[in-house]
């Protein structure tokens, strides 16, 4: 999108010598490649991507247990979707779970990568420690966290209680149940910290030294050179985290079932219900792809905004 | 420019290399692993089996599977030796899953020839039409099938239009452990071995004896009273149900003896607080039992299951006891864990053949030594306390033959379900149980203002799209 | 002159810069210990007898360490075959997927052709209808490929280029400067060979931290394996450790043993690999 237009302009820039005809020959060339190279996505796209897609679509056209019930409603389910109490509530905390996060997570896992570039002793086991949580499987954490977060006897409120304060009913609460699983997911931030170690990486350090060379702080270093060049991995890691957020499920049913009174019932969990609880699969599609509107939404604003400060290559 | 960067493509390509090389010798050295398309579709029908007919079994035993494994060694070879005909692939599969993976297969029409289903999933594919009626196969083996030897209300959830569509595995009944050491320091006379010995007001009053601040203990929990089985047994003990036993779209937490009931819950919770809520999913996922073996608690409401985890845990003396009788009389849950003949199963006679033998006394005497599970059957429950005893001396302290009372006199049921029950209970009834009983900010007729909402759901009367919508009118 | 300037400069610096290194490393230090708290929690379970395991006041570390917690599964099932083939699953895909997503994050980080800004929004919406409307229609197609009970549903999806790739690599492609591009272009090379001999080895980083997540998410996907595999021979570990753990609630020290044994080969894999992909290119003196 506006990146891609950067990149247009900044290709019109560097090759303004070329003679038209040439041009034209060139880039029918580029565009050759542009399309042998991408075709591994193209065709997996087109085999197993596509129709899957296409076919929920259709199938959110019917009432539909897929087994024994196949009845056309038209456009009912889209239409009703959009007035339904229980999935308004539902993308309501699922918004809430997501903004929470996504900057959250996006700064804390900066924060770490860049404290873990400054050369310390011993990285290799550092990153392994940050890293561990991203890699264990969600239910197992899901399990792990719930009883840490048990108001009595868990972990939490254990060493609050040893320091004097009473620590909240943690996933017990309709309050504080949205809160606990943010902070869980928080602890998963090793992976978006390792993506970002890959892009300080790819900082070139002659930057650095030219900066040096004029003083500035390391403040300022990190300001002025750091942050601008890293911007093309935040934006990954924001679009990601959004796409990723609003799908946010696993946690939901294991460790609080959408409860306590629907503090968690999160857009995910409540169309898995409709759909392989309660055998309403073409309601589940429509509360899928409504869903999907609304992400791709923000979506589209992220990528609309990147011009803005998301920096690309433009030497 | 870039230091070396012929250097680091190499490494990548010697990295990709090593890594594709890996992946080749992981490929040869599984067996499994080489990717064969399209045989395993056709079955049977690509195996020289000729004769042979095969079944495929899938068992859903998360709480024993290599018990089970042990157990389907030792019956399936007597079982080739009766019918030589048949042959049965054993699928044992996770828990937790099991609609996904069941209506996958189902769609595409590859599903197992029978499936073990348990409560809410057992319910989801009967509704779906995906059960095969047994009940023609039930008459005509009348003898041997015998069920009578099955307590009364067995099949209750497993009926369509008058027809069983399941057989049981097996039964749990639900009882209350209760630590001995802790009634002797407190001085309280251990509770009767009968069942209707003792009642919900002196289960009450002796709990009041075991509620301390610090260190905090509780007398007694379950997996929390939430819109399921565990505040259903309560309710039947005041003489009433969730859902009317004869008409399942109909809600009955609003009426009196309910309403009582369920004060008595909230009561024991956030008044006395002699109830900690147990394991569900919003206070840690902790099994209740893992709290009275680490004497957090005097007793717990539980079944046959806790059993060999409470053997193995508690450093303490305990026992088992019946449930306290409620206003009306005795009350227990008796859960029921069963299998189905898929409906499309190409060979569904021979899923009965193998399904009687699933049956069998044999495999239920086989199913308490393995897995430890309480037999279905009323013939060999009796026998029950003498197979475990063979396994453990320890369970000669224990007072087993609660068991097999509950069963012979018919006390208790199964888990009530509403005609649309997943969406009732989480959607509808859930939300007003948590802030009663989970968070205590709302009374029980809260709860009540919810019953009416649940009927006319379950009777059509409100489509899925308004729910909320309604919802929003009771809150 | 200057120069005693500039040395002076540099010590005040220095002193400054010692004072940060130490804030870093304490920063650090806290931060891990707060991030290990609940795997220090997880293996503390793992080695205990249950009836310890909830005790109060909580024993912080147990007496006797109870091993059988990670030697009991091993008893009945096909545990070594079950790392192997999820070995086989994970390698496979890592492959596949550095080497697609590479090729085609470059073709949209570089390279011009028509519609591609809409496809690249594609790729991204790909990413966002929730699997669970999916998995029938998936399975569907898998079956009428005849790949259920393979491990083609897992694995060759991921030799296609899987979009959280693609745009992983994309983005990184997008930071390496033009000029390159440029001066390669002005050498004779076609669009494949400055991806190959250029973009490809600045781009080692990126690819670790690929392979790494792949290996990773293969490793632990539990609900495809489960949907596609029926047999337990063919198991991948991550659904091979749910077939025993049953009320997951009522085991947790076996839970989380078994959990640990299964990420173990993971943690090894990255602590390992780490330095090839994070260490090992410094992409130094580039001059713009």
């Amino acid at each position: 999108m506006t990146s891609a237009t950067s990149t247009e302009t900044q290709a019109a820039r560097s090759t303004p010598q070329v003679k038209p005809s040439r041009r034209m020959k060139q880039s029918t060339r580029e565009a050759l490649y542009g399309y042998a190279m991408a075709s591994p996505w193209l065709a997996g796209f087109l085999l197993f991507t596509l129709g899957p897609m296409i076919s929920s679509s259709i199938i959110g056209l019917y009432d539909t247990n897929f087994l024994n019930k196949w009845q056309w409603v038209g456009l009912h389910w889209y239409q009703s979707v959009i007035f339904d109490k229980l999935v308004q509530k539902a993308l309501f905390n699922t918004a809430y779970f997501s903004f929470a996060t996504v900057p959250l997570n996006t700064i804390l896992a900066l924060l770490i990568a860049v404290l873990l570039n400054q050369g310390v002793r011993g990285q290799s086991f550092w990153r392994t420690v940050y890293y561990l949580p991203a890699v264990v499987s969600g239910v197992a954490v899901a399990l792990l966290w719930s009883w840490l977060y048990e108001p009595r006897i868990g972990l939490f409120n254990t060493v609050l209680r040893s320091v004097g304060i009473q620590g909240p009913q943690w996933l017990q609460s309709q309050s504080w149940a949205m809160p606990s699983i943010i902070i869980m997911a928080l602890w998963g931030a090793g992976g978006a910290m390792l993506i970002y170690l890959a892009g300080l990486r790819g900082i070139p350090t002659s930057l650095y030294e030219a900066a040096e060379i004029d003083g500035a702080s390391s403040l300022r270093r990190f300001f002025a050179i750091t942050l601008p060049m890293l911007t093309p991995t935040i934006f990954f890691n924001i679009v990601l985290n959004v796409i990723g957020s609003w799908q946010v499920f696993t946690q939901a049913l294991i460790m609080t079932n959408g409860g306590p009174n629907n503090a968690t019932l999160t857009a995910v969990l409540h169309l898995y219900r409709t759909g392989f609880q309660q055998g309403s699969f073409g309601y589940a599609s429509a509360q899928a792809w409504l869903l999907f509107m609304v992400v791709l939404l923000f979506v589209l604003l992220a990528l609309r905004s990147a011009s803005s400060w998301v920096h690309y290559e433009r030497v | 420019m870039g230091r070396t960067p012929r250097l680091s493509r190499r490494q990548f390509l010697v990295f990709s290399a090593g890594m594709s090389t890996a992946a080749f010798l992981a490929a040869c050295a599984a067996p499994g692993a080489a990717p064969a398309p399209a045989a395993s579709e056709g079955g049977q029908a690509a195996a020289p089996t000729a004769e042979k007919v095969k079944i495929e079994y899938q068992s859903r035993e998360p709480e024993n599977a290599a018990g089970v494994q042990q157990l389907w060694n030792e019956w399936y070879s007597t079982f080739q030796a009766a019918h030589p005909d048949i042959e049965i692939e054993f699928l044992p599969t996770p828990g937790g899953n099991e609609i996904e993976v069941a209506m996958t297969a189902m769609v595409a029409g590859t599903a197992t020839d029978i499936y073990e289903f348990c409560c809410q999933n057992s319910t989801y594919f009967i509704q779906q039409g995906q059960s095969l009626n047994l009940q023609p196969y039930i008459d005509k083996d009348a003898a041997e099938v015998n069920i009578d030897d099955y307590y009364k209300h067995q099949f209750d959830p497993w009926k369509k239009d008058g027809d069983i569509q399941m057989m049981p595995r097996f039964t749990g009944t639900q009882l209350v452990y209760y630590n001995k050491d802790w009634f002797d320091k407190a001085g309280v006379p251990y509770p009767g071995k009968e069942w209707g010995s003792w009642n919900y007001q002196e289960y009450a009053e002796i709990g009041s004896k075991f509620v301390n601040a610090d260190p905090q203990t509780w007398a007694t929990s379950n997996y929390g009273n939430g819109a399921n089985w565990l505040t259903q047994y309560w309710l039947r003990g005041w003489g009433t149900h969730m859902v009317n036993p004869d008409d399942s779209t109909e809600c009955l937490l609003a009426s009196q003896e309910a309403q009582e009931c369920l004060e008595y819950l909230r009561a024991l919770t956030w008044d006395s607080k002699e109830y900690v809520y147990g394991g569900s999913a919003m206070s840690g996922n902790i099994g209740p039992d893992v709290l009275f073996t680490s004497e957090r608690i005097a007793m717990v409401e539980i079944g046959p299951w806790a059993l060999n985890q409470v053997l193995d845990s508690a450093q303490f003396k305990w026992d088992v006891a019946p449930m306290p009788n409620g206003p009306a009389g005795p009350t227990t849950h008796q859960s029921v864990d069963g299998s189905l003949v898929w409906v499309n199963s190409e060979h569904p006679d021979e899923a009965w053949t193998v399904l009687k033998g699933t049956t069998s006394p044999e495999f239920g005497r086989l199913y308490a030594k393995h897995a430890n599970k309480q037999p279905s059957r009323k013939s060999i429950l009796a026998e029950f306390p003498k197979l475990l005893r063979d396994l453990d001396v320890r369970y000669n302290d224990i007072n087993l033959e609660i068991f097999i009372d509950s069963l012979a006199k018919d006390i208790g049921g199964p888990e009530e379900m509403f005609a649309k029950d997943v969406a009732t209970k989480s959607q509808i009834l859930q939300p007003a149980f948590d802030q009663v009983m989970l968070q205590g900010t709302q009374g029980v007729e809260y709860i009540g203002k919810f019953a009416d909402v649940a009927t006319r759901y379950n009777r059509g009367e409100i489509p899925d799209e308004k729910l909320g919508e309604e919802l929003q009118k009771v809150q | 002159m200057a120069g005693f300037a500039r040395a002076e400069r540099m010590h005040r610096q220095n002193s400054t810069d010692l004072a940060s290194r130490i804030l870093v490393h304490v920063a650090i230090i806290v931060g891990a210990i707060i991030f290990a708290m609940p795997f220090y929690w997880m293996i503390r379970t793992a080695l205990m007898p249950k009836y310890q395991v909830f005790q109060f006041p909580p024993i912080l570390w147990p007496a006797e360490l109870v091993w059988s917690n990670f030697r009991d599964p091993f008893k009945v099932f096909p545990f070594g075959q079950w790392f192997i083939n999820s070995g086989f699953v994970a390698i496979a895909s890592a492959t596949g997927t550095a080497l697609s997503a590479s090729v085609v994050g470059f073709s949209f980080a570089r390279l011009r052709f028509p519609l591609r800004d809409f496809l690249f929004v594609v790729v991204l919406a790909t990413m966002i209808l929730p699997e669970h409307v999916r998995i029938i229609p998936n399975y569907l197609l898998f079956t009428k490929l005849g790949w259920v009970d393979t491990y083609l549903p897992l694995i060759v999806p991921n030799l296609m280029a899987p979009a959280f790739f693609v745009f992983l690599m994309r983005q990184f492609f997008m930071t390496i400067p033009k000029d390159y591009d440029d001066a390669a272009y002005i050498d004779g090379c076609n669009p494949f060979s400055l991806f190959w001999r250029i973009h490809l080895p600045l781009s080692v980083a990126a690819i670790g931290v690929a392979i790494i997540f792949q290996l990773t998410f293969q490793w632990n996907d539990f609900l495809n394996p489960l949907i596609y595999l029926h047999r337990v021979n063919e198991y991948t570990i991550a659904i091979g450790l749910r077939l025993f753990q049953g009320q997951l609630s009522n085991n947790l020290q076996q839970l989380m043993a078994a959990s640990l044994l299964a990420i173990l080969p993971t943690i090894i894999v990255f602590f390992f690999a780490q330095r090839y992909f994070v260490q090992g290119i410094v992409v130094s003196g580039v001059k713009g």
